[in-house]
C-alpha cells in the first residue's frame, strides 16, 4: 500500500463502479455522487478530461465539482471555516465529567493512559462533588445553540468514583431547563450491580460499554490489573443493566496485536446472540498494529460485510469520513469534523478541574477552578486547527475534506512519543475503507441510518 | 462562487444519483464511542 503519497492539490477522485458507472467525489468538497454514461467509451473520455483539467457535463451537481480548480476549493473552504468558527462559543454541548482517571482494570491500548498516568502522579484521579457541581452549573450557564444538552460520565472507569456519578445525575435531573438533557456513561460494566442499573433505568443514563470481540477474544487484552480475563464480569454487568430495563443495543470493541487475529464474523454471530443490532470496531488508534494492515482491512470488511447481511451495523473509526461525506454535511451548518472535540462542541473536565475538548487529552483550556474558566480564544484556534482542509499534513489526501486530520489523540500521542507510525497506518485505514464504503454505498444502498435512539448513537 | 475562465472540456453524462440516505443521525462523533 502507497504511504502517504502526497498530491498537494485537491482534486476529483474517480471510483468505477462497473463498465458504464462511476461515483465520483472531490477530495475537499466531497459531495460524492454516480455518474452513469452511455457506453464505455464516454465514461473512459470523462477520466481522460478530468485527469486533464477542468470538466463541463451540464448537471449542475457534477459540474460544482468538476469545474472547480484547487484555488477555488480552498478559498470555499476559507468562507465555510470562517461561517463555522463565529459561532465556536455556541457549540459546546457535551460535558464529559472525567470522576476518576484511574480504573479497574488493565487493557493494553487504553486511550486514556497517558491522563490516568499523569492524575497518579499529581495525586488528582477522584473527582470532588465542588469540581463536578462546578462543571455542571457552569457548562449549563453557556448559550448552545444544540437542540439537546449531554452529560457524560468517562476516565478511566467513571464508576471507581459511583458517588460522585449518583450525586451529578441526581443533581442534573433535579435541574428545570428548556433544553431535554441525555446523560451518558462511557463504563466497562464490571461495577454494576443490580441497584445501580436500576438507579440507570429510572434516570435514564444511556450505557456505552465496550467487549474487545467475542469474550475469549476480548479476554486476551481486556483484562484486569492483574491481567486475569474480563469478559465474564462485563456481560454479567450488561444483563443487569438490561434486566433494570436499561436500552443496551451494541458495544464497542478495539483490537491490537494481541486479539486482531479473531477479529472475525464470530463477533457478529456473538452480538445477534446478545440481542446487539450494532457493534463498532476499531483497531488501536494510538499505538501502531503491526499486524499486516491489508489484513486488517480485510477483517473490517469481512465483518461489515457479513453484519451488513444479518442487520447488524458495523462501524468505527474507519467509517467516520464516509459519514461526513454522506451525511454530515448535508445538514444546515453541517462540517464534517473528525469528533465532536475537535469541532469545539465537547469540553471535559478532569478530577484537577483542568478542561481539555476531548477526556482523553492533555490538552488546556482552563480550570473550573477560576473565575473565567474557559479561554475561548485558544478553543476557536484548537478547532481551526482541525476544520477539514486546514492541515498541511493532509493536503491532496483522497480524503482530505471528510477524515479531516483523524484523531487528536492518535496526534497527540504521536507528538509525545516522536512516532507517527500509527498516524501513517490510520490514513491508509481510512482511505481504503472509505472507497470501498462508498462504493458499496451506491452498489447495495447501504449505509442506511435511522434515528433508533441505539447507545452507540450516544452523545449525538 | 465565481468559476474560472480556464476553458473546460465538454462530456457526456447519461444520469446522475446523489446519495441515497434522507436520514441523518451523528455517530463517533464523541468521547462516548471511543473506547
Amino acid at each position: 500500500m502507497v504511504k502517504n503519497m502526497k498530491a498537494k492539490e485537491s482534486r476529483l477522485i474517480c471510483h468505477e463502479l462497473n463498465s458504464t458507472n462511476l461515483v465520483v467525489y472531490h477530495s475537499l468538497q466531497n459531495q460524492p455522487q454516480q455518474i452513469e454514461f452511455e457506453d464505455e467509451q464516454d465514461k473512459l473520455v470523462f477520466v481522460s478530461a478530468i485527469n486533464e483539467g477542468l470538466v463541463e457535463t451540464g448537471v449542475e451537481s457534477v459540474d460544482a465539482i468538476t469545474l472547480l480548480t484547487d484555488e477555488e476549493a480552498r478559498l470555499a473552504t476559507l468562507l465555510k471555516k470562517r461561517n463555522y468558527l463565529s459561532k465556536t462559543s455556541q457549540r459546546l454541548n457535551f460535558l464529559s465529567l472525567m470522576t476518576a482517571e484511574n480504573c479497574n482494570l488493565g487493557c493494553s491500548y487504553c486511550i486514556a493512559a497517558m491522563n490516568m498516568d499523569e492524575a497518579k502522579k499529581n495525586k488528582s484521579v477522584i473527582m470532588s462533588w465542588d469540581i463536578a457541581k462546578r462543571g455542571l452549573d457552569w457548562y449549563f450557564s453557556l448559550p448552545t445553540i444544540a437542540k439537546e444538552y449531554y452529560v457524560n460520565f468517562s476516565g478511566g472507569e467513571p464508576l471507581v468514583n459511583k458517588k460522585i456519578v449518583v450525586q451529578a445525575v441526581e443533581y442534573i435531573r433535579s435541574l428545570k431547563k428548556d433544553k431535554p438533557i441525555r446523560i451518558t456513561i462511557n463504563t466497562n460494566a464490571t461495577l454494576i450491580d443490580d441497584d445501580l442499573a436500576k438507579f440507570f433505568a429510572d434516570n435514564r443514563v444511556e450505557i456505552a460499554t465496550s467487549l474487545d470481540g467475542t469474550p475469549d477474544a476480548s479476554d486476551m487484552v481486556r483484562v484486569t490489573k492483574k491481567g486475569l480475563p474480563a469478559s465474564e464480569n462485563i456481560i454479567s454487568g450488561w444483563r443487569r443493566l438490561i434486566a433494570a430495563g436499561c436500552e443496551l443495543t451494541g458495544f464497542m470493541a478495539t483490537f491490537n496485536d494481541q486479539n486482531i487475529k479473531y477479529l472475525d464474523a464470530g463477533i457478529i454471530d456473538f452480538a445477534l446472540e446478545m440481542g446487539f443490532s450494532w457493534v463498532r470496531i476499531a483497531p488501536d488508534v494510538i499505538h501502531l498494529v503491526e499486524y499486516p494492515l491489508e489484513d486488517i482491512i480485510e477483517r473490517i470488511w469481512a465483518v461489515y460485510t457479513y453484519g451488513t447481511e444479518k442487520g447488524v451495523k458495523v462501524e468505527g473509526f474507519w467509517s467516520t469520513p464516509i459519514h461526513n461525506m454522506l451525511y454530515r454535511e448535508r445538514i444546515p451548518d453541517g462540517v464534517g469534523f473528525f469528533c465532536g472535540a475537535v469541532s469545539g462542541e465537547t469540553a471535559s473536565i478532569h478530577p484537577d478541574g483542568r478542561i481539555s475538548a476531548c477526556g482523553f487529552s492533555s490538552g488546556n483550556f482552563g480550570s473550573i477552578l477560576n473565575d473565567e474558566p474557559f479561554d475561548w480564544n485558544k478553543h476557536r484556534n484548537f478547532v481551526a486547527e482541525y476544520f477539514p482542509g486546514s492541515r498541511d499534513f493532509c493536503e491532496g489526501c483522497s480524503i482530505e475534506g471528510s477524515c479531516a486530520g483523524g484523531c487528536n489523540i492518535t496526534r497527540e500521542v504521536s507528538i509525545s512519543t516522536r512516532d507517527e507510525s500509527a498516524i501513517f497506518y490510520n490514513c491508509d485505514m481510512y482511505r481504503e475503507l472509505t472507497k470501498r464504503l462508498l462504493i458499496d454505498h451506491f452498489v447495495g444502498n447501504r449505509l442506511e441510518y435511522s434515528d433508533n435512539g441505539s447507545s452507540h448513537n450516544i452523545g449525538y | 462562487m465565481a468559476k474560472t475562465l480556464k476553458k473546460a472540456i465538454k462530456v457526456k453524462v447519461k444520469s446522475v444519483k446523489t446519495p441515497t440516505s434522507k436520514v441523518y443521525v451523528e455517530t463517533c462523533q464523541r468521547p462516548s464511542n471511543c473506547h
